[in-house]
């Protein structure tokens, strides 16, 4: 029963989906179209309804206007019979007349009757009712205002009935009558009444003038005003009247056409109760109600039947393919008939029998897979190893490099202070040299110098020779001197004697001599002044001598001294010439020393650039290796990566193995 | 690009003719080329023997040809003009019988039909194909009612004699209800002492009102449906001698007699309708018509149905204008 059930909601799942999606549009397309339909049928009902009631209104109309314009005619042809014969001044004739047309229509009851302003009447014999006071009459008043024949409006006439009158006046202008004839409003009524065509209309005949009815299928209505009474539908027709609007109104619980009856002053209003056409749109509406629903039984059921039929054969297809949905590859379909149902049955067969080469194939390939994942996952796992060994390494290069570096640097540091050093060593060396260059020139100098001085030494020997010859030439000199020193006091001597001779003599020659006497003074002050000066002299020269003995001392030891130094000089002289030559041996070592410090230097300072370029290096190194070692990281944790996706590889392959043993091929 | 300026030249060419017919629509109508067939009910009537002149003017004008028939107040005569009018490519038509409206039209088959003078039921107009021109009755009566209501403002009882046209004329109707229902709104009492159809006749009014007077009633004006009866009436009341100072007369129409008779103060009043001016709107009307255009453009056009040319009162006052 289960299985049963289970099977049925299948069933009714599918066809209730097409039935439930196609049913309920059908159901709503046929409700539109009814409901269009009844729309549609309704608005022509309803027009044709008012089409036919105005037609039949027309209709009416038409016979109500012939009918009096019948009437009139009579009258007319009885008036003009009268006028054109001899009957017009003839009172007997007239009579004659009068009875004859008596029978002329039934309809004027009271037959034709005539009557002048003198209240002399010619009525027909036959017609026994009394025409009195004629003068008062509506009929004479009326037919006063005219000399065709018209109708007057409804009134009474002497013996009580509700009459209305075809009157006029005869074109005699001698002699003022009035002819006459009456009708009943019963027969106005009855012609009303009788000449309605529409099946279920009523008509009133209403005078507009005065607003009374003339006929109506009530007797009661007959002859009372339309605005009296509590007829609301009287009321609406009478508001219409008076503003003059004719044509089809819905007054309430009816539809009535208001008509103008041409000729007259009286309007028609024909009318149907509103049920007549809302039972017919109402039946209409049953009709097509219950046509829709007949319709949409039968739809449903056709499409019920129908479904089912097409679904039978899907069901077996279905059990087939349940099989399928459990993994059973080993049904077969055998394709019936030429459908669309046929071609899903092939497509079925095929598709199995893809499927089940298709299950082979993954079966295999699951197989290799998993080969193959743990493969890889070995695989990777070394690498992971490998990797992690290659960071390692790579750590301890990195570390060592850093070392290095550091080293490098250190050298680097030395070399540049060696440089440093160098640098100034050489500035040093430099001013060495200069100075040594300088000791040279000076030692060279001091050695010029020397043997200048050695020269020198001998020309000061030659000098205190010289000077001793000067000496000693001044020794004789001043023996020369003391000599004429002698003689100059001598010379004195003899002046201060002359002068005084000469004073004396000047004294002598008195005046004349005073001159002489100056001069004698002045020459015995010359004298005297010679006397002191040789005295001084004297002094002097002995001061000379001394100093000459003195100088000559001074000579000799200076020559001693000079000769001394000499000597000392020509050793001073040798002296400076080793120190030259050792100076100038220094010059030489100072100068390859100098430029052994310039090659020193340039060694240090390739050496420092070679260290700048080490460090570098080492940077770059240090860089490397440590990129590596990042590399080598990530290269360890994709290696992971890859290990960990082997390991689902491995268990998506082991999981796929256990589907795809699900399936039975 | 060569595409496109044929396009515009399409388009250019299409608004040529479209301007081409422009032009056609305002000022005069060409009409030339154009058979038109006047049917006039009776033709010895002042009015419409004015009316037919005024057509024939204005057909003259347009170019139109226009064949003047009188059906001599015949209905077998008109129906016979209209199933002879083969070569025709419109018809002006005075009805002799305004009920007759749906049968000439049958007999005129395609050929569109402009009504005159006497206006068929609405039911029976179509529009651009069987139209009226016109004017409105109702505004007729009106002015005549308004004429006699302040005349006589201060009287509250009125004895009026009223000569009406030819019973089952569209005028008659019209205007007879037109005044009487002004009269009667008015709030006096109104006594209508005589009231009959004349037929648009002198004599006929004529012998009428001389009957009347026979009666001895008394009356305070006369109210005539057109100025032919009012002539009548005018010459009935100069035989017997009456005052036609205390006895105004008014008429419609304003035909040279009317008019005359009241700058002679003959007549009271009298409403000018003018026959030109219906006579040119008809065949204008009846152009346009052939030519398949529409009547909505031509003045006082309603509706596509009608062509409503305008009444005006005419008293002493104003009359010099209209002679």
């Amino acid at each position: 029963m289960k299985k049963k059930e289970k099977r049925m909601g299948i069933r009714i799942n599918f066809k209730a989906k097409i039935l439930g999606f196609c049913l309920p549009i059908t159901i709503i397309m046929v409700i539109i179209l009814i409901a269009i339909a009844y729309t549609m049928s309704r608005k022509n009902i309803i027009q044709s309804s008012e089409d036919l009631l105005n037609t039949s209104a027309k209709d009416q109309a038409h016979q109500i206007e012939s009918w009096l314009n019948q009437k009139l005619r009579e009258a007319f042809t009885v008036k003009f019979d009268i006028e054109h014969s001899d009957a017009f001044f003839d009172n007997e004739k007239l009579q004659q007349k009068m009875d004859s047309y008596y029978s002329l229509d039934s309809d004027f009851i009271s037959g034709f009757y005539l009557s002048d302003v003198d209240g002399t009447i010619i009525k027909a014999t036959e017609y026994t009712e009394a025409v009195v006071s004629p003068k008062d009459q509506v009929w004479f008043i009326e037919g006063l205002t005219r000399i065709n024949p018209a109708f007057t409006g409804a009134y009474e006439n002497s013996t009580g009935n509700q009459v209305i009158s075809v009157c006029s006046m005869l074109n005699d202008r001698e002699h003022i009558r009035v002819l006459s004839a009456d009708l009943t409003l019963d027969t106005v009524n009855m012609i009303v009444n009788s000449s309605v065509s529409m099946k279920d209309a009523e008509s009133l005949l209403i005078d507009k003038t005065k607003g009374v009815i003339l006929a109506a299928r009530e007797e009661e209505l007959v002859s009372t005003a339309l605005s009296a009474g509590s007829d609301q539908f009287l009321q609406s027709i009478a508001k219409r009247l008076v503003e003059n609007k004719y044509g089809l109104y819905t007054f309430g619980e009816k539809v009535a056409v208001l008509r103008e009856i041409s000729g007259t002053d009286w309007i028609l209003v024909s009318y149907i109760p509103l049920s007549k056409i809302t039972s017919a749109v109402d039946d209409i509406r049953l009709k097509l109600i219950l046509i829709a629903g007949i319709c949409i039984l039968l739809l449903a059921v056709l499409s019920f039947l129908v479904v089912h039929i097409a679904v039978s054969p899907l069901r077996k297809l279905t059990g087939k393919i349940k099989a399928m949905s459990d993994g059973d590859f080993t049904i077969t379909i055998d394709p019936k008939g030429n459908d669309e149902i046929t071609d899903i049955q092939r497509s079925m067969a095929g598709f199995i029998a893809v499927m089940r080469t298709m299950i082979l194939e993954i079966n295999r390939i699951t197989e290799s897979i998993k080969a193959q994942a743990d493969t890889s996952s070995t695989v990777s796992e070394s690498m992971l190893e490998a990797s992690k060994a290659q960071a390692d390494s790579m750590s301890a290069l990195n570390h060592t490099v850093d070392q290095f570096s550091v080293s490098i640097m250190e050298i680097a540091e030395s070399a540049t202070n060696l440089s440093n050093v160098v640098a100034d060593t050489t500035e040093d060396s430099e001013v060495v040299k200069d100075r040594i260059d300088r000791t040279v020139e000076i030692s060279k100098k001091g050695r010029t110098d020397m043997q200048r001085v050695s020269e020198a030494m001998n020309t000061i020997h030659n000098s205190i020779d010289a000077l001793e010859e000067a000496i000693n030439k001044v020794g004789d000199a001043s023996k020369e001197i003391i000599g004429i020193i002698g003689l100059i006091g001598d010379i004195s001597e003899e002046t201060a004697l002359l002068s005084l001779n000469a004073s004396i003599e000047a004294a002598r020659a008195g005046d004349a001599g005073k001159g002489f006497a100056v001069v004698a003074s002045q020459i015995s002050k010359l004298a005297d002044t010679t006397a002191s000066s040789v005295e001084n002299i004297s002094g002097l020269i002995h001061e000379v001598d001394h100093l000459i003995a003195d100088a000559v001392e001074q000579a000799d030891i200076s020559v001693d001294n000079i000769n001394e130094s000499s000597e000392r000089i020509h050793i001073a002289v040798n002296t400076f010439d080793d120190i030259y030559k050792k100076i100038l041996n220094v010059e030489e070592v100072i100068g390859k020393m100098v430029e052994e410090v310039q090659v020193v230097n340039n060694v240090a300072m390739d050496v420092s650039a070679v260290s700048q370029e080490q460090a570098a290096s080492t940077e770059v190194i240090h860089n490397t290796s440590e990129t590596m070692v990042e590399q080598a990281n990530n290269l360890a944790t994709e290696s992971e990566q890859v290990a960990d996706s082997a390991k689902v590889l491995t268990q998506t392959s082991e999981e796929l193995t256990k589907h795809m043993d699900r399936f039975r091929i | 690009m060569k595409r496109r300026q044929v396009f515009i030249m399409i388009i250019l060419f299409f608004l040529g003719f479209t301007a081409c017919g422009k032009t056609e629509n305002t000022g005069t109508e060409n009409g030339n080329g154009i058979q038109c067939m006047l049917t006039i009910s009776d033709g010895s009537d002042a009015f419409r023997a004015m009316l037919v002149e005024a057509a024939q003017t204005a057909a003259e004008e347009a170019g139109m040809e226009l064949t003047v028939m009188d059906a001599e107040g015949s209905t077998e005569n008109q129906m016979n003009q209209i199933k002879n009018a083969n070569s025709y490519d419109v018809i002006i038509c005075a009805l002799c019988d305004s009920g007759m409206a749906q049968e000439m039209e049958a007999l005129a088959g395609d050929k569109p039909m402009v009504f005159i003078n006497s206006c068929p039921e609405e039911d029976y107009l179509e529009a651009n194909k069987y139209i009226y021109v016109g004017s409105d009755e109702a505004v007729a009566g009106n002015l005549q009612a308004e004429y006699i209501l302040e005349k006589y403002a201060e009287k509250n009882t009125l004895n009026i004699v009223m000569i009406k046209g030819e019973k089952m004329h569209s005028a008659t109707k019209g205007r007879t209800r037109a005044v009487k229902a002004k009269l009667e709104a008015s709030g006096k009492e109104i006594h209508y002492v005589f009231d009959d159809y004349a037929d648009w006749s002198t004599d006929t009014a004529n012998n009428m009102f001389q009957l009347f007077l026979k009666t001895g009633q008394d009356v305070d004006c006369v109210i005539s449906n057109n100025d032919s009866m009012a002539i009548g009436i005018v010459q009935a009341a100069k035989e017997n001698n009456l005052s036609l100072e205390n006895l105004p007369i008014l008429g419609v129409d304003a035909t040279e007699e009317g008019l005359n008779a009241v700058a002679a103060n003959e007549m009271a009043c009298t409403i000018f309708q003018p026959a030109v001016g219906q006579g040119q709107a008809a065949v204008k009307a009846a152009i346009r018509m052939v030519k398949k255009e529409s009547i909505a453009s031509l003045e006082g056009a309603e509706d596509e149905l009608y062509v409503w040319v305008p009444f005006e009162a005419v008293t002493k006052n104003n009359v010099k204008n209209y002679q």
